[in-house]
């Protein structure tokens, strides 16, 4: 058998095991929910077994499937493919600007400028948004005089808590998504222009080995501007963020000695008893029994 | 050959080996699984650094993620600075590390994605998705807890309603018990949503790398926060990186590049970097010399002292097999210690908990003979005295001197449970830590109220120790009720009727002490109200005739 047949083959078997695993899920759902459906107490040993036995047949041809496919495999093992990189317009981008420079001047530079400048805006636009979607519902869901007993027993506050959240996360995440494709594209946009500007002679390349200043100068140049387009309100978690990285020794110091001053505390006033005394009970509603 | 070849693709790999002996660690109490009951030991208060449900049978320690869910939600009575303290040293210490190596849940949803079918890969969008897990963390983590924690009320809200390790661990673990049959009857809305919610889980992680770990996961949330800064892991040689990106496409976690927030460590790139830029912190100790291309680091407790390998010269090239030499016995004695010490905490673990521990379990009465009126609710005064004692329906139930809590939120009278014989007894045994408990608390409020005359409450609580008794609550959302509030140290009265570590439990006695209802889980007004009606009727026609 060929190479290609096996492959075929494989594939072929691949999908089919998914529509039966996909199928033996849809039969476990549809058989809980016939069995909550049925009335008062509807889970009992004979009704579960009723349930369960009448989808048998779908689990142990699922089961034999994977067991056969799993069989062909050893019969058939698969090749090791080559590992190649994911195609990414933004590590090849950093990789020629590391490379390359584009003249000062020129409608290529220029236009690079007004793509980076245009990435900047759709980060604050995106970081806007999401930030306005996790402040916007907090004053509803931390007004305390919506959470009386009965409220809160009832499951009211949960669902209505849990639709308002999902909602604006739902907007969050969509925002997010457009950005992602307009960042896309304008880093295609740019990696077009700078392949053009290098082709016409618009751009030069950098040659670390000779001119080691002159690039490290460039590479300073480059970020400057980079963080001249970026928006003061992205660059202060940067910020942050490279202090971090640059003092790891000093946080990693600070985190240890809270951590442990914590723990201490929290033994001292009864935490550790409150996880004992939780932890030793059987939580029926974090197993689902209620 | 070809086994063999297969063998070679197939075969456990040190990370796989490493996540089956934690699975095994974390649920070390194998007795569990065959005596249907969970760990109440001491060793409980310690938290396992993964997702593991502290109700699955075999648990050996609590969920950092139920835990902390739990404190946030008793926050109101103490800060909660043991689980924060915890989470907090797991992260700095291990980060990702954990979800990649110690997490359970991970190897189950590892072995299920690698039934062999289509795979979605990761893409751009996948990784604005990986976000959803931070809102998870912060909405049903931190918010819902602390909002209900302002009125008393516990709830964990990612494991009552998300955690899908919870049902399959905890529930499936104590329902496929024959033991726990009588849990059956507390399935209803909440299991089949979670039942619904593991089989998509379960379905999705066939076709999709990790999918409850990379976009649910609220604890792989809190440990990618600690991932740049924790002691073990994996690193990047930036000097040495040349951006290829062959890392991040072997990586099938959505990492942007190699030991960030998404990053579980698992180790699957240091083979495929061409320049071998990526290693595992701390590795420097253990490295050749040729791996680290000119460099040479010595002795590396807590000095390292760089030496630069010399020209090809003879006495060069004999000091460094020398060195090579060295480094090979030095990792081979770190390894056969890291081994041998594992071995002996598993082996102890499993010894401790299945025969040494004498944790206390529930020192139930042996099952007694069932008296007359088995089943029917107990019969008339001249029965009484062929009737045993017990907890099953049909047998007298056990009685007990319960010390009360007035409306004031203090220490009352005692009471004795078979002192009110005359009147119907209802007994309900309750947590402030157990959300369905306070649920139904109104209902036997009104049963109280409605049937003052003939029929006596008693709301036990479960008490660890006399701390734990709720004074403040009882006294601010009962303080004027018909019902008797008393509590339980160390569950004593609740054992003896036949309690196995799950609440709610209710017993309702009739006029002649004998056991006519027992419900393990929450019981509605209505089947209250039923319970109560028909023992009424029943002495009602006994009285006439």
């Amino acid at each position: 058998m060929t190479e290609k047949k096996i492959e075929l083959i494989k594939r072929i078997c691949g999908i089919a095991l998914s529509v039966l695993i996909v199928l033996t899920g849809i039969c476990f759902i549809t058989v809980c929910l016939k069995i909550y459906g049925s009335g008062s107490s509807p889970f009992t040993v004979e009704s579960i077994s009723r349930g369960f036995s009448s989808i048998a047949a779908v689990v142990w041809i699922c089961v034999a499937a994977i067991l056969l496919r799993g069989a062909f495999g050893l019969i058939f093992p698969d090749s090791e493919k080559k590992l190649r990189a994911d195609k990414d317009d933004e590590r090849t981008l950093r990789g020629l600007m590391a490379r390359y420079t584009v003249k000062e001047g020129t409608d290529a530079a220029g236009e690079v400028n007004a793509l980076r400048k245009k990435r900047g805006l759709i980060k604050l636009v995106t970081s806007i948004i999401c930030v306005i979607c996790a402040l916007l519902p907090l004053p509803w869901a931390l007004n305390t005089d919506r959470y009386t007993l009965e409220a809160l027993t009832g499951n009211r506050v949960i669902i209505e808590t849990v639709i308002l959240v999902a909602a604006f996360t739902a907007v969050a995440l969509a925002a997010c998504a457009v950005a992602v494709v307009l960042m896309g594209r304008s880093r295609s946009r740019e990696l077009a222009v700078i392949k053009a500007a290098l082709a016409s002679g618009d751009a030069v390349k950098l040659d670390p080995s000779v001119n080691q200043t002159e690039a490290a100068e460039n590479a300073e140049a480059r970020e400057t501007a980079a963080e001249k387009g970026r928006a003061s309100v992205l660059r202060a978690p940067k910020a942050v963020i490279n202090w971090c990285s640059e003092h790891v020794g000093a946080v990693r110091i600070a985190v240890l000695a809270v951590g442990v001053v914590f723990l201490v505390l929290g033994t001292l006033n009864g935490g550790m008893g409150d996880v004992l005394h939780k932890a030793i009970k059987i939580c029926t509603e974090c197993i689902g029994l209620g | 050959m070809k086994i063999k070849q297969w063998w070679d693709n197939h075969k456990p790999s040190k990370r796989r080996l490493i996540q089956l002996y934690a699975a095994l660690l974390f649920n070390a109490n194998l007795k569990g699984f065959g005596n249907g009951r969970i760990y109440t030991g001491p060793l409980k208060n310690i938290c396992t650094p993964g997702l593991n449900c502290y109700s699955c049978p075999g648990a050996s320690g609590a969920c950092p993620l139920g835990a902390l869910q739990n404190a946030l939600g008793a926050s109101n009575t103490r800060a909660p600075y043991y689980v924060i303290g915890i989470i907090m040293l797991y992260g700095l210490l291990l980060g990702r590390w954990i979800c990649g190596f110690l997490c359970p849940f991970g190897l189950i949803q590892e072995l299920l994605h690698k039934i062999p079918t289509p795979k979605l890969k990761k893409n751009r969008f996948t990784r604005v998705f990986s976000w959803l897990k931070y809102v998870i963390l912060v909405l049903f983590v931190v918010i819902l807890p602390l909002m209900y924690a302002l009125r008393k009320v516990p709830l964990p809200a990612f494991c009552k309603y998300i955690c899908p390790a919870g049902t399959l661990e905890g529930a499936m673990g104590l329902l496929s018990n024959k033991l726990n049959e009588d849990m059956l009857g507390m399935l209803g809305p909440l299991f089949t949503w979670k039942f619904l919610l593991l089989v998509c889980f379960v379905v999705a992680c066939v076709f999709i790398y990790r999918f409850f770990c990379r976009f649910f996961c609220p604890l792989g949330a809190l440990y990618g926060l600690f991932n740049r800064i924790c002691f073990f892991g994996i690193k990047l040689d930036k000097p040495r990186c040349t951006d290829c990106g062959l890392c991040v496409s072997k990586c099938k976690m959505d990492i942007r590049h190699v030991g960030d927030h998404e990053c579980i460590s698992c180790g699957e790139c240091i083979s495929v970097c061409p320049t071998k830029a990526i290693s595992w912190k701390g590795s420097k100790i253990f490295l050749a010399p040729d791996e680290l291309g000119g460099e040479i680091a010595v002795s590396g407790t807590d000095m390292t002292e760089k030496k630069e390998l010399g020209s090809s010269a003879k006495h060069e090239t004999a000091s460094s097999e020398a060195i090579e030499k060295k480094y090979a016995t030095r990792r081979l004695a770190v390894k056969a210690t890291a081994i041998a010490l594992s071995a002996v905490l598993l082996i102890s673990a499993l010894v401790y908990y299945n025969f040494i521990d004498k944790a206390p379990e529930a020192e139930q009465p042996d099952e007694p003979d069932i008296g007359v009126g088995e089943g029917d609710g107990g019969g008339g005064s001249e029965d009484s005295g062929q009737v045993r004692e017990g907890y099953r329906v049909g047998t007298k139930m056990y009685s007990a001197d319960i010390p009360l809590i007035n409306g004031s939120g203090e220490l009352g009278s005692i009471m004795n449970t078979a002192e009110h014989e005359g009147k119907i007894l209802i007994v309900n045994f309750w947590g402030i830590w157990c959300t369905p408990c306070i649920q139904e608390l109104p209902h036997f409020d009104r049963i109280a109220s409605e049937y003052k005359d003939s029929v006596t409450v008693l709301a036990i609580h479960s008490d660890y120790t006399d701390k734990d008794i709720p004074y403040d609550w009882i006294a601010e959302y009962y303080p004027e009720t018909d019902m008797n509030f008393g509590h339980d140290v160390g569950d004593s009265y609740y054992s003896k009727l036949g309690g196995r570590d799950s609440y709610p439990m209710t017993l309702i006695a009739d006029e002649n002490g004998i056991v006519i209802l027992r419900e393990t889980g929450s019981i509605t007004y209505e089947e209250l109200k039923a319970a109560v009606d028909s023992a009424l009727a029943k002495s009602a026609s006994g009285a006439e005739q």
